[in-house]
């Protein structure tokens, strides 16, 4: 027994060091990328590497490689590096805009294939050239850009929405018939990278964007928003009876307010005539209001709350008129209708040829329940 | 060779260890790649044809019982050599123990494969068996009272990987699931054969039965063991539902580890190295109380020692594992041992009752005769 347990333990022993080792110190580890086409058709990959050397000055270094494929790329730029390089970590891929318009559905095969790379990856689009993003001067940002970049991407990630798109929230909405994905724009704005638009997908391939102040309108539909800061801008006619006298003459009304809790829910009313019925609750928690305004009043926050509702609803209406241009199905009515036929089958081709002739009325209810320390 | 086991009282276990059993055995590398099989055949309904799966299962069950409860203290090698005499007997305990064998390394190939995809790209096959086969034998050594300890603290071990699923339950889409009931009652049956591999594995009830000492108790457990692995099945399949795309479903192979890679902690970034690594633990009381019945059954039909078993099955193992070297190849095995289990495990039973029946009516009436 003795000789068995010598043979059980040596075996353990030595077979142990047929594993590679991947010492710390050895190895280049990827947090971001960009993904770029070179005027050759060919990939260029620029990425922000992690390497943990006593030596050396940044954390962080930018290398970049070119190849004809993804993984051919990074092979380029590990030899550029002395270290090996891992995507074990890789949080956040992005796409030139030229790349996201010809389709990304190529780029996202080694992503979903290798087991390596983390499904918690996000993907962004670059307002203009990915690697651009990647060569700023880190005295701007106040980490290294790799963290910054995914510090941007975080705020909606933990509550699973934009504009942390994840690789398989962005897989599954292509292979979605009747819901197509969205994915943050990032460009720079005085030498620092920030969230600048939402890219709006067909499929794979982008095909519009909209400014980032739109953001709302699509997380209010894409799940429930808790503590989200929200801006309006109402015209200050149906509120001239609840201001007090002589408090300013702006034009406009400008208001903040934290999103408590909000949803949105589509509803399919009529199968033939395709309507559809979208119902958003939002409940306001106002922060700041540009002019002195009577909230003690019931009737001037009812006032309020009817304005925003009516402001949301045109701006809903505006943006759905903008995706049926595109025919792009962002808020998920292909979804619903899918739902809702016998068999639950939809093809890409018939949702298409349908989509542009939906018809939506969107229902808002605007809550403000609670406008802070003071009155007025 | 005696139809009926004597087991020494230091031997036996008791019934509820059963529950344990069972459901240590049909969880397995079965369950994670099984939501796209049975999604492939029965869609958005796949609920229903696991339901389906579990209802046949139980039917399976019960005729188990009943065929075992006609002896005083049976197994499938005893039943065998009573019912169709000492040659045909022992044959089909010889393919039995083939099956076992064969499923055996099915199993170990399809973690292997697992390990190459999400750990060690170029670490050979024999290696890894090596190190397994290593923490196999250990465990068997040890006799049956050892293979089952095993069984059941690795089974509350890894109870808790189930909580690493919260997070893909916070990311499904509801809608995946509608419409309900659109499948059609042929394409329910096909799922519910999906199911056949990784139900599989209950048919060591009939070899480990003689070793229970409160036979009386042995029902309840084991149904109990077939409704938690049911459970789970459902949890995970309709999980895999929810989280993918009709479209991507049917094209992803380790569903359920892939569900587990979008959790993510602050101290621990990769989750997925963990449970497959953790996934070991799943996989050992599989391949402990495979090993220990098909030694076990050496033992009754051939009188072979049970160690001499062990080491020729490592053996035949270390060989055979270098055989498999492409995803296709373990992909027929698997095919094959779901194929052929479908018949040994779920459909022979079956035909052995009548059998059985009609043997205990020829003896009774002979018994009777000469009263």
């Amino acid at each position: 027994m003795r000789k068995l347990t010598i043979m059980i333990f040596s075996t353990m022993l030595f077979l142990s060091s047929c594993l590679p080792t991947l010492q710390l110190e050895d190895l280049g580890v990827i947090t971001s990328q960009g993904v770029d086409m070179t005027e050759k058709d060919e990939i260029e990959i620029t990425m922000s590497v992690l390497q943990f050397q006593a030596n050396s000055t940044s954390p962080t270094t930018i290398v970049s490689g070119v190849g004809s494929t993804i993984k051919g790329a990074v092979e380029d730029a590990g030899q550029k590096v002395s270290q090996q390089l891992v995507p074990g970590k890789l949080e956040l891929e992005i796409y030139s805009k030229e790349v996201a318009e010809k389709g990304i559905q190529p780029y996202l095969d080694t992503l979903r294939r290798d087991a390596n790379i983390p499904d918690t990856l996000f993907l962004a689009v670059a307002e203009e050239k990915a690697k651009d993003i990647f060569h700023i001067k880190e005295e701007y940002i106040s980490t290294n850009i790799g963290e910054f970049l995914h510090g941007l991407i975080q705020p909606g990630s933990e509550q699973r929405l934009f504009p942390g798109i994840s690789i398989n929230k962005f897989s599954t909405y292509i292979n979605n018939e009747g819901i197509d994905p969205i994915a943050p724009i990032i460009g720079l704005r005085e030498g620092t990278p920030v969230i600048t638009g939402i890219a709006l997908f067909k499929d794979d391939k982008m095909k519009g964007q909209l400014p980032i102040e739109f953001e709302h309108y699509f997380t209010l539909n894409e799940g429930t928003v808790r503590e989200d800061l929200v801006e309006f801008e109402l015209p200050m006619e149906p509120f001239t009876e609840y201001l007090p006298k002589g408090s300013g003459d702006e034009e406009k009304l400008k208001i903040v307010a934290l999103i408590e809790e909000g949803n949105g829910k589509i509803k399919l009313k009529d199968k033939k005539a395709l309507k559809f019925d979208t119902n958003i609750k939002i409940v306001l928690n106002l922060l700041e209001i540009s002019r002195q305004y009577k909230l003690d009043d019931p009737k001037a926050i009812a006032q309020l709350e009817k304005e925003i509702e009516k402001q949301t609803k045109s701006q809903y209406e505006d943006i759905l008129k903008y995706l049926k241009e595109l025919n792009t199905d962002i808020f998920g009515y292909g979804m619903i209708y899918r739902t809702n036929k016998k068999g639950g089958k939809l093809t890409d081709k018939e949702w298409d040829e349908k989509y542009p002739n939906i018809d939506v009325t969107f229902n808002v209810k605007v809550d403000i329940v609670r406008h802070g320390t003071v009155n007025r | 060779m005696d139809i009926n086991v004597k087991v020494k009282p230091n031997l036996q276990i008791r019934a509820f260890y059963l529950f344990f059993i069972i459901a240590g055995i049909q969880l397995g590398v079965g369950i994670i790649g099984a939501p796209k099989f049975i999604f492939v055949e029965a869609e958005r309904d796949s609920w229903l044809a696991i339901l389906i799966g579990f209802l046949f299962m139980c039917v399976v069950v019960g005729v188990m019982f009943f065929i075992l409860n006609q002896y005083e203290n049976a197994d499938y090698f005893g039943i065998h050599v009573d019912l169709f005499g000492k040659w045909i007997g022992k044959f089909l305990g010889t393919l039995l123990i083939i099956y076992l064998g064969a499923s055996f390394l099915s199993i170990l190939m399809t973690y292997i494969q697992v390990i190459q995809i999400f750990l060690y790209h170029a670490l050979p096959n024999w290696i890894i068996t090596s190190l397994i086969m290593i923490l196999v034998l250990y465990t068997v050594f040890g006799g049956i009272r050892v293979v089952v300890g095993v069984t059941f603290i690795f089974f509350i071990i890894t109870l808790s990987l189930l909580t690493v699923l919260y997070d893909p339950l916070l990311r499904i889409n509801m809608y995946n699931y509608l419409p309900m009931f659109q499948a059609s009652f042929p394409e329910l049956l096909r799922g519910a054969k999906a199911t056949a591999y990784t139900f599989a594995g209950f048919e060591i009830l009939m070899i480990i039965y003689p070793f229970v000492s409160n036979k009386r108790n042995a029902k309840l457990p084991v149904y109990l063991g077939l409704t938690f692995t049911t459970f789970l099945f459902i949890l995970i399949t309709m999980l895999s539902i929810g989280y993918f795309s009709a479209k991507g479903l049917k094209n992803i192979d380790w569903a359920l580890l892939i569900l587990v890679k979008s959790a993510s902690f602050t101290f621990l970034e990769r989750l997925d190295y963990i449970v497959v690594i953790v996934w070991l633990m799943v996989i050992i009381p599989n391949l402990v109380l495979l090993m220990w019945a098909m030694a076990y059954g050496m033992k009754r039909l051939y009188k072979i020692q049970q160690r001499k078993t062990h080491y020729l099955f490592t053996g035949i193992i270390l060989i055979a594992v270098n055989y498999f070297q492409y995803g296709h190849q373990i992909t027929k095995l698997t095919d094959f041992i779901a194929k052929t289990g479908f018949w040994i495990v779920y459909i022979y039973p079956l035909l052995l009752l009548p059998i059985v029946l009609v043997r205990k009516k020829l003896k009774s009436s002979g018994r009777s005769k000469p009263s």
